[in-house]
């Protein structure tokens, strides 16, 4: 078996263990069992996420199509494959999700309800999440694509907060809405390139033969799928479904939501939407971006007036993912792999900020900004790295966040997509909002006396919360202080997708 | 080498960051505090120890025409055509930085010992300001644009970190987010312009890299930009200038700098005044080459440079907290900065840095040392007489006054002179501006004496106005009430420890004698030596010069002056390419002659307004010194209501009640919820088909049925 | 009539006899046993069942028996199967049902033998009197076992609902039959094919009208709308068991021979009627599909009872499946009934072990916070919930796509009907997760009981599942199967063009 394939379902066999377990386990202590549970989840996430590493370990930068993966006959009769394997755009994504999961696990530690269930659901998500960044055939992904929808759904609508059933249900239609439409458009792209499911085949396809699907056509598949992912990033005006998700959704799934699963939406532009489309993609980049800067503007506006920290949080992801899709429809290098790079940077710093939330959340049960106040005393060793977080989510240099922002916004500057110049200057507005609505909540959470006495004798962190929330630290710092770690690898990649657009075929070869 | 000069001090902080807490919990308070304070001191010392070495140890090598030493670090970012290193440039100017920083750092950092003594967050406090250390200098070493902006926005961050270092005091907490967003806002425009100089030329590093040559030849291939011409070159250099107003606190982003005063005085002392409000400056010089192409930019420079001076040194006039009225002073001095930067004369700007580095810290310090015998008395109304209390402490202070009073013979003097001389003989602006900068910076002058005069007057002169009732702890006492405790010997001032004094001693030398390394030669020539600026000569090669007369010709003036353009210009050409001494000797002479008189004519007016300064403020004050100030100066012009309301709070609302509660909640929701409602209201509807009753059914089946029938009969029997 | 030989070959017949023996069998069973024991008749059923299932896969010799009165072929195998399944399967619902309701047993057992015996008349009626036989055995059938639970007046009403309105549809059916006999001379399936081909068509009004007649006729059966309107009532007021079978069995039956005339007789475009015809049908199903899709879909929103929601989603089924149709390429139609018909009978299984005896819980609000309560029976619900709604990885979504993927390939310009058939399930996701809001996400309802759950009815459950992920992520085997006998070949042979490039 293939490093691709087993990364994928080796959480899905640990949703198989943890289930077999629970039912030879002697019932009796619930107590014990659910910890048992946890620790099932954790050391399969964990190792899940050791093997990713290896998909790194064997990843070959130079080669800028498919590799690691494999391509067998899966639904002959549909022409459909199970095509996995990774190229430089998914492969940090895939690492992403691998390294996301067990400090999500973490996070649910203290989840008491129904443990069995939601560890199961959590490892079936990943499961899916991973599929979708390996997947080259077209229903295949749209298969993955579907899965990480139910599960995310139960984690909502079950582990969720007061307003759950609603934000679940709006989460779903949002969702299915994009999907289904993005399903016909993937069946008629299958005709139209000569009944193939194959990713890498239909881009090569277009890419020497752009007039296999007739330009009237083109646009409206183009906008079944920019929907779909669209509404996934989400893409103002398609982002309310986010913040009623994340603020009822309990952390882990807030992390997920915030870490993995928006991601999917930017992916998907640059797997499916630039290298199918490339002429309608530059046709519509100007109205693309400028909702982009509509929502970095917009989403960090509202993010500064939210009282409730997860509302906060959710807001400034549309901002921060509105510079992710300015920089995807760029088109040029510099802004593609800052935007790649913003996905991750943003990863890994939304999901310690929901971490963090979640931290005093368990502590004092609610979010509201106005509860707190003078945490900082009460909690330094929180305090400095939530404080870390929110710098590195604010773009200060040296850390994550900066060097996706900066790249994006010096690729948007110099793009040739009209009006790029002033998109581009405008969404350098958003770095300045994004420090004020973070420092505005720093401020009221850590600064000051202890106005509220229940805040009077909060714990700082246990050890579980440490090694949580340290790795993301961590990380922000490397991915902030030695960049090419990681765009090295992604770059031949990114070139060839905006080769593809820029209408220089570039042929990209299945390595196996 | 050069790395580890920035490299130390992170270590430093490193440790005290790390095992700050355990060594204080291991050691207990007092005996942490000495391991702590060594630390910091120590990994200062050792940048501070290296900066001198690499300056004056070996020849440095001459890099076409430019002595510099660039060392490459590692490659940070490298996609597509973009590159930008950790790679570090000593070239003069940065040269000139490291040293007075690193050395004022070190001495501040010792001070702080002393200061921040019994402070339960010291290891913290230690751990930010080596943390700043390291930021400030790789600001001040990078050799990229970018490099710069890390250490740009880390010292920025070090700020925010020390104003807020009081956490408990939500008024430090408010100056310190003010100061990062307000930064921010100038750090858009230093971003824009990163975009534009790489859009533009291809290169954001300073230093030829290979066949790549550094952005600062490739715009000094720029032609000038005639007066009033919006071209890329003045876009940047304008741009660029809203990031130095910001850092340097200049209109119309001033505002955070008094606030800013919240953090502990050895912070204000070091960041506020000596080092890094003075980045703004570094940034100007370091691209003067952009700048010289800009005549409409230099201008813009001066301008807000004189009138920042004005406007804070009138505000200064009023305040009646010690550390305010340094603060606004300082503001005032950038103010200087910027002019002299915007008149052509960026050395004079370095040099007045410099100089007010030394005497600004030292009053800032002196201030702290007040303070801490006052046990955290800051308002000056409350003090007087103080000197008979605190010998040193005001014997130093009163050499940073009149240092910067600009008293001839001491460091303020030289500096200030220089600059008002440049203001007035100009040729980088349209022809009289320069004269009336000269006035307001003049009149500057003139208040800064006095406002200085008032504070040292209320504070160390005059009735001893604490006697009169048990002072109520203002400000940060609330903040930092531990140490207030510790040191609450409540009563009688006393004269702060030996760790706090002796870097007091050793600045206020440096205040007298720091000027002597830029005399001009006209002021040397009064004592029959006719020696060049070392100061400038040794800067020339990292400064562009102004091709001043380019400008009068493009922007119309006398033909007579027109025959030595091209001359001037290519001048300006070859000087920038590096061939600096060969260019200024053609120069010189032929000016020479008459300025050195008109020179010297000119300081002695400057010394006549310090001594006039000095003597009002005496008269003024030493006889009433409650005197009450005007109200309008007194609220600072009320610049920050003004904000509040005009930008401030309009966005906050829009974005509360309009974008959140009616373009999310009402318009984006509402439709999604309509469209659900629609269907619902559509299926309530559709369920009234459904009767129950067999007949109803099958009435509508044999509809359906006629229809369909009746369909395929039209089709047959059509 | 010319004289041509008979082709008697029992073997062909051999499933149908199967089954009604066993029915037979039953009764003399019945008869015998003790009322206590009432193991022997699920045994017995599911023995038949099963052997029946064996002929039907073991003879599958194209071609037409007993003077074309039996076709064998694709849609005879694969819907036969269908069919079978759906009577095994509620065959092991049955027993616990009889037993729990306190019913005579036998009675029961034959009559779904005997529904079923007529079930595969149709499946593989090659003439339409054949047809007709055994639509009225699988209809009376089902009419009686609709009001099995006697004392149950909603029971009676819908089997005599049924009854009424059924026999309603039937005459337009004969009625039909006997017009396109007068046109063409023959009941024969493909002879009437050849005469419309070879333009022997006595009146070609006679035909057409005929040809709407039977529309309206199979209309009714497999509801569709307008003919649609009995669903629920009917499905509401028999017992759930039964409602699963005769909204699965039946309508895969129904839409067996309903292929068999249309697709294989009026499919012909020789002759300028059968061009005529041929266009016509197409277009008036092309429409009815809108129509029956959109208001079963639509309604169901609005439903507060599980039984009726799961009735107007069969109804919204049915109009997916036309979309099949209309592309003329049965093996989609094929593979979405058997999807169809494993999800929902498996849901009714479930609902009917949670609504208990008597049918007491079948509003939606009475599973409350169950979720948790009864998780092997809940979870099913839900992914047979999900899988009608077409959620990957499960045979609804595969049995969509693969109707979307024809329908958007065949050559009548059917796209706008696929975008639509998208669009309603995108509705359709509201009702079908509702029920799973309800179950999960609501705090638990006062007073539930978790419901015994036999063995009979753990392996009905375990199949279907198995049945709905099998189809969903490994449906290749099958779907190749189908296609090697209609255009669904054309793209399983890219299939295998691809892999040899590879």
């Amino acid at each position: 078996m293939d490093i691709i394939t087993l990364t994928t379902f080796l959480p899905l066999v640990g949703a198989v263990v943890l289930l077999l377990y629970s039912v030879l386990a002697s019932r009796g202590d619930q107590e014990k069992l659910d910890n048992q549970y946890r620790w099932i989840t954790l050391i399969a996430t964990t190792v899940t996420f050791l093997v990713s590493l290896d998909i790194v370990r064997r990843f070959d930068a130079s080669i800028a199509g498919t590799q690691l993966g494999q391509k067998r006959p899966w639904i002959g009769a549909l022409g459909a494959y199970y095509f996995v394997g990774v190229d430089g755009i998914s492969l940090w994504l895939v690492l992403l999700t691998t390294f996301l999961m067990p400090i999500s696990v973490l996070a649910s530690w203290h989840i008491v309800k129904r443990v069995r269930e939601y560890m199961l659901f959590m490892l079936v998500l990943e499961t899916g999440m991973i599929g979708v960044f390996v997947s080259f055939d077209m229903l295949l992904f749209y298969l993955f694509f579907e899965i990480t929808l139910i599960p995310m759904y139960f984690l909502i609508g079950v582990w969720g907060a007061d307003r759950r059933i609603y934000a679940a249900i709006k989460f779903v239609i949002y969702t299915v809405v994009g999907s289904l439409l993005m399903l016909v458009a993937i069946i008629a792209v299958y005709f139209y390139c000569g009944n193939t499911f194959d990713i890498v085949e239909i881009t090569n396809r277009l890419a020497s033969n752009p007039a296999l699907i007739p330009g009237s056509v083109k646009f409206w598949l183009w906008m079944a799928f920019a929907l779909a992912f669209f509404i996934k990033v989400p893409l103002f005006p398609f982002h309310t479904w986010l913040p009623d998700a994340h603020v009822e959704a309990p952390t882990a799934g807030s992390i997920i939501l915030a870490g993995i699963l928006l991601k999917i939406g930017t992916y998907g532009l640059m797997r499916f939407n630039l290298p199918f489309f490339p002429d309608v993609s530059q046709r519509l980049a100007p109205w693309v971006m400028t909702f982009a800067v509509i929502g970095i503007i917009y989403g960090a506006l509202v993010a500064m007036v939210q009282p409730d920290m997860k509302k906060l949080v959710a807001y400034s992801s549309v901002s921060h993912l509105g510079f992710v899709v300015m920089g995807i429809f760029a088109f040029t290098e510099t802004a593609m792999q800052g935007a790649l790079y913003q996905m991750l940077a943003h990863g890994i710093s939304t999901g310690a900020l929901f971490l963090c939330v979640g931290i005093i959340y368990e502590r004092r049960h609610t979010r509201l900004i106005e509860e707190f106040g003078g945490i900082g005393a009460l909690m330094p060793q929180y305090s400095t790295m939530f404080l870390i977080i929110s710098l590195s989510s604010l773009g200060l240099p040296l850390l994550n966040g900066f060097i996706g922002e900066f790249l994006i916004l010096l690729g948007t500057f110099s793009s040739t997509v009209p009006h790029a110049k002033m998109f581009a200057v405008v969404g350098a507005l958003g770095v300045i909002l994004s420090a004020v609505y973070l420092l505005w909540m720093l401020q009221r959470v850590m600064f000051g006396e202890i106005t509220n006495k229940e805040n009077a004798e909060l714990e700082d962190m246990d050890a579980r919360e440490k090694w949580a929330l340290v790795p993301l630290v961590v990380m922000a710092i490397v991915m902030g202080v030695a960049p090419m770690l990681f765009l090295r690898s992604s770059e031949k990649s990114v070139n060839s997708v905006k080769e593809a657009v820029a209408g220089k075929p570039a042929k990209v070869a299945v390595s196996r | 080498m050069l790395k580890w000069i920035t490299l130390a001090p992170l270590i430093g902080a490193a440790i005290n960051g790390l095992f700050g807490k355990l060594i204080t919990n291991k050691l207990g308070q007092k005996a942490a505090e000495r391991v702590i304070g060594f630390i910091a001191c120590a990994s200062v010392g050792v940048s501070t120890a290296l900066a001198f070495i690499v300056f004056f140890g070996r020849e440095w090598p001459v890099v076409n025409g430019k002595p510099q030493i660039a060392e490459p670090f590692f490659t940070w970012i490298k996609v597509g055509g973009f590159q930008a290193d950790f790679a570090y440039l000593l070239d003069p100017l940065s040269g000139v930085y490291i040293l007075f920083v690193t050395g004022v750092g070190l001495l501040i950092h010792i001070y702080a010992t002393g200061y921040m003594h019994g402070d339960p967050g010291y290891y913290r406090f230690f751990c930010y300001l080596n943390l700043f250390m390291f930021m400030m200098l790789t600001l001040v070493l990078a050799d990229n644009l970018l490099l710069l902006f890390v250490g740009w926005e880390g010292v920025g961050l070090c700020s925010y970190l020390l104003i807020g270092y009081y956490i408990k005091w939500d008024v430090a907490g408010d100056a310190a987010k003010k100061a990062f967003v307000m930064n921010r806002v100038g750090d858009f425009g230093f971003m824009i312009a990163t975009f534009l100089i790489f859009t533009a030329f291809g290169t954001i590093s300073f230093v030829a890299k290979g066949d790549i040559p550094s952005l600062l030849e490739k715009a000094a291939e720029r032609p000038v930009e005639a007066f009033g011409v919006f071209g890329v070159m003045t876009a940047i250099a304008l741009l660029l200038f809203l990031g130095a107003t910001g850092k340097s606190a200049q209109i119309p982003l001033l505002t955070w700098l008094p606030d800013a005063m919240a953090g502990p005085t050895p912070v204000s002392a070091l960041i506020h005044a000596a080092t890094m409000v003075t980045a703004g400056v570094y940034l100007t010089a370091r691209c003067s080459a952009i700048f010289v192409k800009s005549p409409t930019a230099m201008a813009v420079v001066a301008v807000i440079g004189a009138a920042t001076a004005i406007f804070a040194a009138t505000i200064g006039l009023a305040q009646n907290d010690i550390k305010k009225v340094l603060a606004y002073s300082t503001v005032s001095q950038l103010g200087y900065m910027f002019l002299a930067c915007g008149v052509g004369a960026f050395i004079a700007g370095i040099f007045h840095v410099m100089t007010h580095a030394f005497f600004k810290a030292l009053l800032f310090l002196g201030s702290g040392s007040v303070i801490h015998g006052m046990s955290n008395e800051q308002d000056i109304r409350k003090m007087g007489g103080l000197r008979k209390y605190m010998k040193i402490t005001a014997a130093t202070m009163m050499a940073g006054w009149l240092a910067i009073s600009g008293v001839p013979l001491l460091s303020g003097f030289f500096s200030k002179d220089e600059i008002l001389w440049r203001a007035w003989s100009t040729d980088a602006l349209p022809p009289g501006m320069g004269k009336v900068l000269w006035g307001v910076a003049a009149l500057t002058a003139l208040l800064t004496a006095v406002y200085m005069t008032r504070m040292m007057v209320l504070t160390f002169f005059g009735r001893e106005r604490f006697k009169d009732e048990s002072h109520s702890h203002a400000g940060p006492a609330h903040g930092h009430s531990a140490q207030g405790d510790e040191h609450g010997h409540h009563g009688e001032p006393h004269e702060s420890p030996a760790l706090m004094w002796i870097p007091l001693v050793i600045l206020a030398i440096l205040s007298v004698v720091g000027g002597y390394v830029g005399v001009s030669p006209a002021l040397s020539s009064l004592v029959g030596v006719h020696a060049e600026n070392r100061f400038e000569h040794f800067l020339e090669p990292a400064i562009a010069k102004v091709g001043g007369h380019e400008v009068a010709v493009q922007t119309g003036a006398q033909p007579a002056v027109a025959a030595q353009a091209e001359h001037a210009a290519s001048s300006a050409q070859t000087e920038s390419h590096g061939a600096a001494a060969s260019a200024a000797k053609t120069t010189a002479p032929r000016e020479a002659a008459h300025d050195t008189r008109t020179e010297l004519t000119f300081t002695i007016i400057s010394t006549l307004v310090a001594i006039i300064g000095l003597l009002l403020g005496w008269l003024i004050f030493s006889s009433n010194p409650l005197r009450k100030m005007p109200k309008l100066l007194e609220e600072k012009y009320r610049v920050d209501e003004f904000y509040d309301e005009a930008i401030v709070n309009p966005i906050e609302q829009t974005s509360r009640h309009f974008l959140w509660q009616v373009v999310d909640v009402k318009i984006i929701d509402g439709f999604v919820n309509g469209v659900a409602r629609l269907f619902a209201g559509l299926a309530g509807a559709l369920r009234y088909t459904q009767t129950g009753f067999a007949r109803n059914y099958a009435a509508v089946i044999l509809v359906g049925a006629i229809i369909v029938i009746g369909y395929f009969g039209y089709i047959a029997l059509r | 009539m010319q004289l041509e030989n008979l082709n008697l070959n029992y073997w062909a017949i051999t499933p149908e006899i199967i089954t009604s023996v066993t029915g037979v069998l039953l009764m003399l069973v019945d008869a015998v046993q003790k009322r206590a024991e009432r193991k022997a008749n699920a045994i017995v059923s599911l023995i038949g069942l099963v052997l029946a299932l064996v002929a039907v896969i073991g003879f599958r010799t194209p071609g037409s028996y007993f003077s074309g009165m039996v076709e064998i072929d694709q849609i005879r195998v694969f819907f036969s199967a269908t069919i079978l399944i759906v009577a095994i399967i509620a065959v092991l619902l049955a027993s616990q049902f009889v037993r729990d309701e306190g019913l005579p047993p036998g009675e029961f057992f034959t009559l779904i033998m005997f529904a079923t015996a007529g079930m595969l008349m149709l499946a593989s009626a090659g003439d339409l009197v054949m047809v007709f036989l055994g639509l009225e055995i699988a209809s009376i059938t089902t009419y009686v076992m609709a009001g099995y639970r006697r004392y149950d007046l909603r029971a009676n009403e819908s089997s005599l609902k049924y009854f009424l309105l059924g026999s309603f549809a039937t005459a337009f059916l004969l009625y039909g039959m006997a017009l396109v006999y007068g046109a063409t001379g023959t009941t024969n399936i493909q002879k009437i094919g050849q005469a419309i081909a070879a333009d022997q068509v006595n009146y070609p009004a006679l035909l057409l009208v005929g040809a709407a007649m039977m529309l309206v006729g199979f209309g009714f059966k497999i509801a569709s709308a307008p003919f649609h309107l009995w669903t629920p009532d009917v499905y509401e007021g028999a017992p759930t068991i039964v409602t699963g079978f005769m909204s699965t069995g039946p309508k895969a039956a129904v839409f067996a021979a309903f292929l068999r005339v249309f697709v294989n007789g009026f499919n012909t475009t020789a002759s300028p009627v059968g061009m005529e015809l041929h266009s016509t049908w197409i277009n008036t199903l092309a429409i009815i599909a809108l129509i029956t899709m959109t208001v079963g879909n639509v309604i169901a929103i609005s439903q507060k009872n599980i039984k009726r929601m799961l009735a107007y989603s069969s109804i919204a089924h049915a109009g997916y499946a036309l979309v099949g149709f209309v592309t003329g390429e049965y093996a989609s139609v094929a593979f979405y009934m058997l999807a169809y018909s494993l999800m929902t009978v498996g849901a009714f299984a479930v609902i009917q072990l949670l609504a208990r005896a008597g049918d007491q819980k079948v509003e939606i609000a009475d599973y409350a916070g169950i979720g948790f309560e009864a998780p092997a029976l809940t979870f099913s619900l839900s992914i047979f919930l999900l899988s009608l709604a077409g959620i990957p990885p499960t045979a609804g979504f595969m049995s969509k796509f693969f109707v979307f993927k024809t329908a958007w390939d065949s050559d009548y310009r059917l796209k706008w009907l696929v975008v639509a058939a998208v669009v309603n399930s995108i509705i359709s996701i509201y009702y079908y997760i509702y029920p799973i809001v309800v179950m999960f996400f609501r705090p638990l309802a006062p007073g539930f009981v978790r419901p015994r759950v036999s063995l009979g009815a753990t392996i009905a459950l375990i199949l279907t599942l198995l049945g709905t992920f099998y189809l969903g992520i490994l449906p290749n085997r099958l779907m190749k199967a189908m296609g090697s006998g209609s255009g669904g070949a054309q793209s399983s042979q890219i299939g295998q063009t691809q892999v040899i490039n590879r």
